[in-house]
């Protein structure tokens, strides 16, 4: 699927990532971990070409980006962190431009009617609520029917009720699509994650199943074992 | 193309979610309208129309560049997350500002001139000519909004550049330009100041429009020197090559700042 490798970036003279090597795992859900500014977002913003790394190579199904230009997206798809995105857009609006984009004729509607989108589509984007805004992006992410989903903390401004909703959906999709998230919960997602991916000052530290992690560590839970490993490596 | 035009339909219909922008074509309508009404010579019209053009559309086509890149950046990055070409999103943004500017000016001046067509007769390509000069301004300051947008990051320090280079572009290099013929009077600089003229594309065109609408009298010390060097064809010609070529070095620049943008 993806794969990263050495992969260096900088921003006004300070590393951000200092050759990072990843791969995203197919079929399988990867957790990517580590303390707030150790490169994370970069990291997926990078992947998707919203940021140029100063050196490394991104390949996606064997083959270099570079070469491949934007192609590759075609089956991506990605949650940015920050979800103040579409202004004074309607939200009915965003979705058919979405569809357009990427071309798709049959919306799969499985978020958007747990998330009842319906009730807010024809809302403006600037008056939603933050947790509605962030439902509503997350409703566009599977709406495509994407191979690999990108999800940078999905779970920011969501209801227990919605995260609840969120993590039963992530459930099913992990049978049929490989997913990365960034997130700081691990409690919550712990049930669903097949890999955890630890970063810190820019670079992967960790790259693991969760079976090795608690064969390893001989901790009750995942969160124990994340933070024995935050003691030993950061 | 199909996916240029869903970006540029969608960019629009962003830009025109905020009705403040809509004061722009009622301000020159009004503008427009008392000019025509009580102007008795349409020739004098179409100069005042001309000088109204080139002095308050770049200003408006900067404003409206910045406002809608600032305001879209983190959409753009939406974007950018899709199969698009940066080039096409690029592209996209210029060519929507353009239009949105050519659409306000078009809107807010042609229908004081349309409904007073008799009065123009055969003498409509004459404000054809201005609109022509008006237009090659929009294109120019609207791509120059995006690469100023592109260099600046904070919204209000944008705002301030591009205010300012209006400014620059409008009144100051005129003022640089007298100065200079004041204190090196007694030198030889015509050349000199012949290639100055060539950065400034709000003087290319007026200088142009002035020797389309075969006005000498108002093309002033910079027009002189270019009737002083070159014949009217030539120099109308060169107008239109040298703002030709700001407008693709313009582009060229913008499309390579934003290839290397992080969004």
């Amino acid at each position: 699927m993806i794969e990263c490798f050495q992969i260096y970036k900088s921003f006004t003279k300070q590393d951000v990532l200092s050759g990072v090597n990843l791969k995203v795992r197919q079929n399988e859900l990867s957790l990517l971990m580590g303390p707030n500014g150790c490169g994370k977002s970069t990291l997926l913003k990078i992947i998707m070409g919203l940021v140029n790394q100063d050196s490394g190579k991104i390949i996606s199904n064997g083959k270099d980006v570079d070469d491949i230009g934007d192609s590759y997206k075609a089956h991506i798809s990605y949650l940015p962190q920050d979800n103040d995105i579409f202004g004074d857009m309607i939200v009915k609006d965003i979705e058919d431009l979405f569809l357009n984009i990427k071309k798709i004729q049959q919306p799969s509607n499985v978020l958007r009617s747990l998330f009842d989108i319906r009730s807010f589509e024809s809302i403006k984007f600037s008056n939603l609520s933050g947790g509605m805004k962030q439902k509503f992006l997350l409703s566009l992410v599977f709406i495509t029917e994407p191979n690999l989903v990108m999800l940078d903390e999905p779970f920011v401004s969501l209801d227990q009720k919605s995260t609840k909703t969120l993590i039963g959906f992530l459930e099913e999709a992990k049978k049929q699509k490989t997913i990365l998230i960034t997130s700081h919960y691990f409690n919550k997602l712990e049930p669903l994650v097949d890999n955890i991916l630890i970063m810190n000052n820019g670079q992967i530290i960790l790259d693991s199943s969760i079976k090795e992690l608690h064969a390893n560590k001989d901790s009750r839970n995942l969160e124990g074992g994340i933070s024995n490993l935050f003691d030993e490596y950061v | 193309m199909s996916m240029f035009k869903e970006l540029v339909k969608a960019e629009i219909k962003i830009l025109l979610k905020s009705k403040f922008i809509f004061i722009a074509p009622v301000l020159f309508f009004f503008c427009i309208e008392m000019l025509v009404r009580f102007a008795s010579d349409i020739d004098q019209v179409l100069l005042t129309l001309l000088s109204i053009s080139l002095y308050l559309l770049p200003l408006l086509a900067l404003v409206m560049g910045m406002n809608g890149f600032y305001s879209t950046k983190d959409y753009i990055s939406l974007l950018l997350s899709n199969p698009i070409s940066r080039s096409e999103v690029y592209l996209s943004k210029i060519f929507t500002y353009i239009i949105l500017v050519s659409l306000f000016f078009l809107l807010g001046s042609l229908p004081s001139f349309l409904f007073r067509f008799p009065i123009l007769g055969t003498e409509i390509y004459k404000l054809l000519y201005v609109v022509a000069a008006s237009m090659n301004v929009v294109i120019f300051f609207s791509c120059l909004s995006v690469v100023i947008g592109l260099l600046v990051n904070d919204k209000f320090q944008g705002i301030v550049v591009s205010l300012t280079v209006w400014f620059f572009y409008a009144f100051l290099f005129d003022f640089i330009l007298l100065s200079i013929i004041i204190y090196f009077r007694d030198y030889e600089i015509q050349k000199f100041l012949l290639a100055m003229i060539f950065l400034n594309p709000i003087d290319l065109s007026r200088i142009q429009t002035l020797f389309l609408l075969d006005n000498p009298v108002l093309l002033g010390y910079t027009g002189g020197l270019f009737k002083s060097f070159f014949e009217g064809g030539f120099s109308i010609a060169l107008c239109f090559i040298a703002n030709a070529i700001w407008i693709v070095l313009l582009v060229y620049i913008g499309k390579y700042l934003f290839k290397k943008k992080d969004f």
